[in-house]
């Protein structure tokens, strides 16, 4: 690798409407990072990942992912998302298709291996974040945690260089939520997985975080960048301090 | 950023014990379909004479590819051999074990079987008598608390009532009108070019005002209900089952059936007859438009249609389009209230809706035939 970052966010700028959510972000993350994105709700965490992913085209300012300028559409955005992996917060799992057939779909589109290959794969997959016995299970016999964590197999199925999770272990109970934690883990240090967090668990953050990044939705922007230890335990902001010390609190100025 | 990997190459090496199969290049996702079909055409000898799997060569790799390594040591062991990866990658090897470890830690469900032919007819056959079942339960159920709300009319939410008549009666008025009109000309068309040749041209106004009124306004009514609003109610009451607003109603102790269907069912009920006449009238204007072309007049038209059909015939009618009209609304509201999860469903639903809202209607129609034959209406 060249030690280039692998997603550059410069400068960028989101509005919907008159009503400015991010200004002037910017963001660089390194291969094999466990980046986590904190912040209240409304800050615009979801918003600034949906723009790393390429959903949306921003206001202004540039995102590179993989060395290509994604923030404009077209082929390079394209060629960058075969290289990444997303898991949405509600799931967003194909209801007319088996835990397993919605693992196996985007080995079968968009790879040449055979059926039987996809499914071994799929069901590895599916072991790995614990639902090995629901594999022919349908999305809507499946509880909220399930759901997440079938998310998390199928953005996990094509071995993306970048991994984004929304959310992944909000709603799950500590136990899956710590088995999903040693999985992310898992990924990065073995793989050299990158890998995009955004969440509230503090117990999650300090666990698998190498860094984390902090908005705040009435500055609009990052107001803190830096291991999540060293944050809580040297960060003059206020803000900052206050969102360690009693995270919920961030709710009313969020 | 990274340069192209190096292509995945493999080769079978024969061994004193066995063949070893050697691995170069990048394992990767992108790269393993080849691959895998190679090995999948390997017949069980050639697997259980697999002694070795070399994996010094590899310059990359990723979890699938492992798990494809795992997956063809996995058959090695079933045809009863055993073949060791060698000279893998500590990093690789670590993953590998954890592959290995979540393989072993307990076994995935058989995937569910297909069902016989014989099986799935018996099963759609016994689905078909319990449907019908709740069915008539439901229209029961429904019946009752009609009943109860017209012995007790304060609790009627009329506002909902209105509003659901509204949506069901005033705003099908264009399409019960065009229909009606497109209809009556139809008929009259085609009765008119036979019945000419006997000269009994006149009596096309027989046949149209007897039709109309007492087979086809009930029916086409019902059936425009059955589209519109059966699947309206079906995919309304389906989306707030999803969204768990019927759970909602239910823990404020309301009952969520009643309270949702009873408005919709009232509603219907009273605009099925309302719309029937609208379609009968503009049906036989329908009519009138081709006779008047034909040089008959309309004076001689509206005396054949009152020889022709006396109050009974509309009555008859009208009380069909209102037994249609509960039937369709009720099979809307059931539709709606069996609504399984997920996006899909409500779908499926409001489908279910019309289709069995269309068959009861035919069914409901074959049933009065027969009632009206023996009473001599």
């Amino acid at each position: 690798m060249t030690g280039e970052p692998v997603i550059q966010v410069s400068d960028l700028c989101v509005a919907f409407g008159d009503n400015v959510v991010l200004e002037n972000v910017s963001l660089d993350i390194e291969e094999g990072e466990v980046l986590t994105i904190l912040g209240g709700s409304g800050s615009g965490k979801t918003t600034l990942m949906r723009h790393m992913i390429g959903l949306r085209e921003p206001q202004g300012g540039s995102i590179r992912v993989l060395g290509r300028d994604i923030a404009r559409g077209g082929a390079d955005l394209e060629a960058a998302r075969r290289d990444m992996g997303v898991a949405y917060q509600s799931g967003a799992l194909f209801g007319s298709l088996s835990v397993l057939e919605n693992v196996c779909l985007p080995l079968q589109e968009l790879t040449d291996l055979p059926g039987s290959a996809c499914e071994w794969i799929a069901q590895l997959k599916l072991r790995s974040v614990g639902l090995g016995q629901a594999l022919y299970r349908l999305p809507s016999e499946l509880s909220g945690g399930m759901k997440k964590r079938a998310a998390i197999a199928r953005a996990m199925a094509l071995d993306p260089k970048i991994l984004f999770l929304d959310e992944p272990s909000a709603g799950l109970d500590p136990i899956t939520a710590s088995d999903l934690d040693d999985l992310i883990l898992d990924l990065a240090r073995s793989l050299g997985m990158t890998i995009v967090v955004v969440t509230h668990e503090l117990a999650s953050i300090f666990k698998i975080a190498d860094r984390a990044v902090i908005l705040d939705g009435a500055r609009r922007t990052i107001v803190a960048d830096g291991p999540p230890a060293e944050l809580r335990d040297h960060s003059d902001d206020s803000f900052v301090r206050r969102f360690f010390r009693r995270e919920s609190s961030n709710e009313s100025t969020g | 950023m990274a340069s192209e990997p190096e292509a995945l190459q493999h080769s079978f090496e024969d061994g004193p014990s066995g063949q070893r199969l050697a691995l170069r290049g990048a394992l990767l996702t992108s790269s393993l379909g080849s691959f895998w079909r190679t090995l999948e055409r390997l017949d069980e000898k050639s697997v259980s004479d697999l002694r070795e799997i070399d994996a010094s060569g590899l310059t990359d790799f990723d979890s699938n590819g492992l798990a494809l390594l795992l997956s063809l040591q996995s058959r090695v062991r079933a045809a009863g051999g055993d073949c060791p990866l060698t000279g893998l990658e500590p990093e690789a090897q670590k993953i590998l074990d954890q592959l290995e470890e979540r393989l072993a830690a307990e076994d995935v469900p058989t995937p569910p079987q297909k069902s016989s032919f014989v099986v799935a007819v018996g099963e759609s056959t016994l689905r078909f008598f319990q449907d019908l079942r709740t069915l008539i339960a439901f229209v029961g159920e429904l019946t009752l608390s009609f009943a109860r709300a017209l012995r007790h009319p304060s609790t009627i939410r009329w506002r909902d009532t209105l509003v659901q008549a509204e949506l069901v009666g005033v705003n099908a008025l264009p399409i019960i009108i065009l229909l009606g009109f497109l209809i009556g000309l139809i008929l009259a068309y085609q009765a008119l070019i036979p019945m000419q040749e006997f000269g009994a041209g006149i009596f096309v106004a027989n046949l149209v005002s007897l039709s109309l009124l007492r087979e086809l306004g009930p029916l086409m009514t019902a059936v425009i209900l059955a589209g519109r609003s059966g699947s309206a109610f079906a995919a309304e009451i389906g989306t707030m089952k999803v969204d768990e607003e019927l759970d909602a109603l239910e823990t404020f102790g309301l009952d969520s059936r009643r309270y949702m269907s009873l408005p919709r069912v009232m509603a219907t009920v009273f605009m099925a007859p309302l719309l029937t006449i609208f379609l009968n009238l503009v049906g036989l204007m329908g009519a009138i438009a081709v006779m008047l072309g034909q040089g008959y007049a309309v004076s001689a038209f509206i005396r054949q249609v009152k020889l022709q059909v006396d109050y009974v015939d509309l009555l008859g009618g009208l009380f069909k389009a209102l037994v249609f009209g509960l039937l369709v609304a009720g099979i809307g509201c059931l539709r709606g209230f069996q609504t399984g999860s997920g996006a899909s469903s409500v779908g499926v639903s409001a489908t279910r809706a019309v289709v069995s809202g269309i068959v009861l209607i035919i069914a409901a129609d074959g049933i009065f035939a027969v009632l009206y034959n023996t009473l001599g209406i």
